[in-house]
């Protein structure tokens, strides 16, 4: 059976409360694996993105029936998991104040406790860097060197203007070469 | 490029990133795994949360609707008292870093006046965002850069950093 396309999905979902399940199965088969590594990429422990994707997958199942196909129902999708990805960051940005952990730190014990990361040296490194940017030029070199999110959609999903964005892109990544140039030089 | 002053964070980008993207080495997904059976369980567990949602009626009661009403005037005068110390703090603070800096000649009243409710929280979202004091310049630099419609990268030394 061919995948259906998201405007067969949504009218399903709109097409009675039995077929609402049945959509959601079919957003979460057509789109879980590419949410989980795109959230994974932003929060790092797997913990905190099976967290996200329930929670996001749930607001979808609860606010469907709104959705006004002004966007991509991906683009609909990322922008929830995001302002999810966002909220646990800063949490976890909070909390690590308390324990004088600092954010290299945070990365190699998620990573190590959960031993579900296999990266190589390098991209471990890149890992380490990533995890000393701030909250929004995280979630921005995230989107654009990961998943190379067009610019005009984040400005939909972050709300912010395509200029800012490029912006914060531009300095989240020479950051990280700094960091990467100290760290294997 | 071994400039190690507070321009260093705006200089062209070197090549380690992008070799790093092209490597025959990378990892799949760059090193992250999921557990074993992971997204069929997922699947599973979501569909039951639906479920059992699904037959949850949505809370209407007065006692409910009060409370919202208070947690938002709530929310919205801490958001207030937020942009009022913002508008004051940020300018005194950081305009003669950014005149020192020359990246652009912005007037302290023509800042003031131009600051919209999308602006301050925007400066609020990158005063909390970091402690770090270069990041926090950095940032508000771009928050001045969009309120003032200015580019730094039509300045010659950023240039050649121009994304598409």
């Amino acid at each position: 059976m061919s995948e259906k396309t998201d405007k067969e999905i949504i009218e399903l979902f709109i097409s009675s409360d039995e077929n609402k399940t049945l959509a959601l199965q079919i957003i979460v088969e057509k789109y879980s694996r590419r949410l989980y590594f795109s959230v994974r990429k932003i929060v790092t422990s797997h913990h905190d993105t099976d967290d996200i994707l329930q929670n996001t997958f749930i607001k979808i199942f609860q606010s469907l029936q709104s959705f006004r196909a002004e966007s991509s129902l991906y683009t609909f999708i990322y922008k929830i998991a995001v302002n999810e990805a966002l909220s646990t960051l800063r949490k976890r940005t909070r909390e690590r104040t308390h324990i004088s952990e600092t954010p290299v730190e945070e990365f190699d014990a998620i990573a190590d406790k959960e031993a579900l990361y296999d990266g190589n040296t390098l991209e471990r490194e890149l890992q380490h860097a990533i995890a000393t940017l701030p909250e929004k030029q995280k979630l921005v070199f995230s989107l654009r060197y990961y998943d190379e999110m067009p610019f005009k959609d984040m400005s939909i999903i972050l709300e912010t203007s395509e200029s800012a964005l490029k912006t914060s892109y531009h300095i989240a990544r020479a950051k990280v070469e700094t960091f990467l140039k100290k760290t294997l030089d | 490029m071994n400039n190690t002053n507070s321009h260093n964070t705006l200089e062209p980008h070197t090549p380690i990133l992008d070799s790093l993207t092209n490597s025959e080495n990378k990892t799949p997904n760059h090193g992250f795994v999921a557990p074993q059976g992971y997204f069929e369980d997922l699947s599973h567990h979501i569909i039951t949360l639906a479920t059992q949602s699904q037959g949850q009626e949505p809370d209407n009661s007065w006692k409910s609707a009060i409370f919202r009403t208070a947690k938002l005037a709530a929310g919205f005068a801490a958001m207030v008292v937020l942009a009022i110390t913002v508008v004051k703090l940020v300018p005194t603070q950081n305009i003669d870093q950014i005149q020192d800096n020359s990246f652009a000649q912005i007037e302290e009243l023509e800042l003031l006046e131009s600051l919209s409710t999308d602006d301050l929280l925007d400066v609020i979202w990158s005063q909390e965002e970091d402690a770090n004091q270069q990041n926090i310049l950095t940032d508000e630099i771009d928050d001045y850069m969009e309120i003032m419609g200015v580019n730094l990268y039509e300045d010659d030394n950023y240039a050649a950093v121009i994304e598409n």
